[in-house]
């Protein structure tokens, strides 16, 4: 069970922007990707998301391949945010975040309500619920769009096996089981959700990631610039080089000095954090 | 900063469209150069025997004024559909029939029709749906490239002139009899409204804009961005189709019939999203009750203002939505 690319390839233009990438996002954990500019992070989000199809190599979904599932399929199981999302007509922050139920359409609009008011909480910003969308500044925004990908990856997911059993035998006229809740992970894709965020909503935000991927299971990968909060909220790190991967692992093997300089082409002391045991602080010079 | 607070009830505003469509449809069916009566009307309906203006107002009301309203309901309804549809669908406040060049490629479809064969119904609806099928396909390609309202403005006035020239050509190439189909057709009316027409017309265009009603889900996703829809499930190239097409079938046969009525699909949804807020929900039945409703009321004032003569519906309507697009884009705030 993950989200992977087996030998992922993927040529724009004439440039290969990705080269033989495997990598693979587990349920129950957050994993950075961070690069350089231009290293191919958007791209490799875009592969998983199913919007790039790989030039050669693959994308799966537990197990399936992405270009077998309907949109529809992927959505239910894959929620995405992309950087920069625009949005410029008259819709109010509860319009905008209810629309992550849109791949769930057999929930009542009370579990749509509900869903959407624990998101907005999670996201710190109920307060704005009752507002226009478009005239909340950029990071207020940003967050709304985080309420709204939360929806989508938080809203029950049942199986459509266990459902048609239910309506068999609600038809019988025997007690109906209540549907029980599917075990398929559900994953969630970030493409620098904290770049206009200030300190506190960036700190709240990650914590928000983290407690998804930890207590309800969602693989999530988050596209950072910020290597020091990817030290301290992820749990397994993905640098991309302009040749392909540069690490894959867990941030204490990753984050190292000669990675560091190979990826970023920066010269960095790699301390051990002096608060929190095992994590790493990386003081640029 | 305005809460939504602000905004009307969806359930009331759409009720109160319902009531109001009702009354006009009533009176614009009763009042024109000859009123009828309301006391009159059950008698004309229903009795058998009816002698001198009695029946001739029988022929009136029935044969001439209910087809007529009926018509222009129909068609306000599905071009303010159509206009909401596709500015969603371009992510643009601005996207019309009219402006982005599918009315005239539509017209670009009937002049041909109408010059290169024997004419008649038959043969230009379908070739104003060419035309307009078309002219969307390449309002979409062209539109897309630069990115804005720009790319699509320019890329209607591409359209509308080349469609434009092209019936310019076919007109001065038609004939004594073609001529004047063209004239008549060109100038933009419902008078042409008829059982028969009504027949062809009404399933057709009442069943579509139904459809379009229904996909207010996918219209909302839209407004997020094309890369957001899909990650909300939609099949984003089918969609894209389906929604192209259905604009181009609702609006070419509406513009062979009509010969073309400008900025009801962009004042329409523009009146109503400031009142509801851009929710398709309430925005997509709104629109197809305020449309009819402000097309029947002008075509109402077409037929009433120099009376015994009559306006043309489409010289009305560009009178009225001239300056409102105008206004639109001198006050510049955000759709």
């Amino acid at each position: 069970m993950a989200l992977s690319t087996q030998n992922v390839t993927l040529v724009r233009g004439k440039r290969p922007v990705l080269q033989d990438v495997s990598i693979s996002i587990l349920p129950g954990e957050v994993l950075g990707l961070l690069g350089a500019n231009g290293a191919g992070k958007s791209t490799l989000l875009a592969a998983l998301a199913g919007e790039l199809s790989p030039t050669t190599g693959a994308v799966f979904l537990d197990g399936d391949d992405l270009n077998d599932l309907r949109p529809a399929v992927q959505a239910r199981r894959r929620a995405v945010l992309p950087q920069n999302p625009s949005l410029s007509f008259d819709l109010s922050v509860s319009e905008v975040v209810a629309m992550g139920a849109y791949p769930f359409p057999e929930l009542s609009p009370e579990q749509v309500a509900d869903l959407a008011t624990r998101a907005l909480a999670t996201a710190d910003v109920s307060d704005l619920a009752k507002r226009r969308y478009v005239e909340l500044s950029g990071g207020e925004q940003q967050r709304v769009q985080f309420a709204r990908v939360l929806v989508q990856c938080t809203a029950p997911l049942f199986e459509p096996a266990s459902w048609a059993a239910g309506n068999r035998q609600r038809s019988n006229g025997e007690t109906a089981p209540s549907p029980r809740a599917s075990r398929l992970p559900r994953y969630l894709l970030l493409d620098e959700p904290i770049a206009s965020l200030d300190p506190k909503h960036q700190i709240a935000l990650m914590c928000a990631v983290q407690n998804l991927a930890h207590k309800q299971g969602v693989g999530v990968m988050v596209i950072l610039h910020d290597i020091n909060l990817a030290a301290r909220w992820c749990d397994r790190l993905v640098l991309l080089s302009a040749t392909g991967i540069a690490a894959f692992g867990s941030p204490e093997e990753t984050l190292t000095q000669a990675v560091l300089r190979k990826v970023f082409d920066i010269d960095a002391d790699v301390l051990a954090h002096p608060t929190l045991p095992g994590r790493r602080l990386i003081l640029t010079r | 900063m305005r809460p939504v607070d602000d905004r009307h009830r969806p359930g009331a505003v759409i009720a109160g469209l319902g009531m109001a469509v009702v009354t006009v449809t009533v009176f614009a069916t009763l009042k024109g150069a000859v009123d009828i009566p309301m006391s009159d009307v059950l008698r004309l309906l229903f009795s058998r025997t009816l002698e001198g203006t009695d029946s001739l107002w029988r022929n009136i009301l029935l044969d001439i004024r209910l087809p007529r309203v009926l018509f222009a309901l129909i068609t306000g309804a599905a071009l303010a559909l159509t206009g909401a549809a596709m500015q969603a669908l371009f992510r643009n406040p601005l996207a019309e029939p009219g402006l982005v060049g599918i009315s005239a490629g539509g017209a670009l479809g009937a002049v041909c029709a109408i010059v290169l064969t024997s004419g008649g119904f038959v043969y230009t609806a379908p070739a104003a749906f060419a035309g307009s099928l078309a002219a969307t396909g390449a309002a979409y390609a062209l539109g897309r490239r630069v990115p804005g309202v720009a790319g699509l403005l320019l890329a209607g006035i591409a359209i509308n002139t080349v469609a434009g020239s092209v019936i310019g050509l076919l007109t001065y190439t038609a004939n004594d009899a073609e001529l004047r189909d063209l004239t008549f057709w060109s100038m933009g009316s419902l008078a042409g409204a008829n059982w028969h027409l009504l027949a062809f017309l009404a399933p057709w265009t009442m069943l579509l804009s139904f459809w379009l009603v229904r996909q207010w889900r996918v219209l909302n996703a839209l407004l997020l961005g094309e890369r957001e829809a899909q990650h909300l499930g939609f099949a984003l190239k089918s969609v894209r189709r389906k929604l192209i097409l259905a604009c181009a079938l609702i609006v070419g046969p509406l513009v062979a019939a009509t010969g073309g009525i400008a900025f009801i699909g962009l004042v329409v949804p523009h009146l109503v999203r400031m009142t509801l807020g851009a929710n398709h929900r309430w925005l997509m039945p709104a629109c197809l009750l305020a449309g009819a409703l402000i097309l029947a009321l002008a075509d109402w004032l077409a037929r009433i203002v120099i009376v015994p003569a009559e306006l043309p519906i489409g010289l009305l309507t560009s009178l009225i939505g001239g300056p409102f697009f105008l206004w639109i884009l001198a006050r510049g705030r955000k759709f």
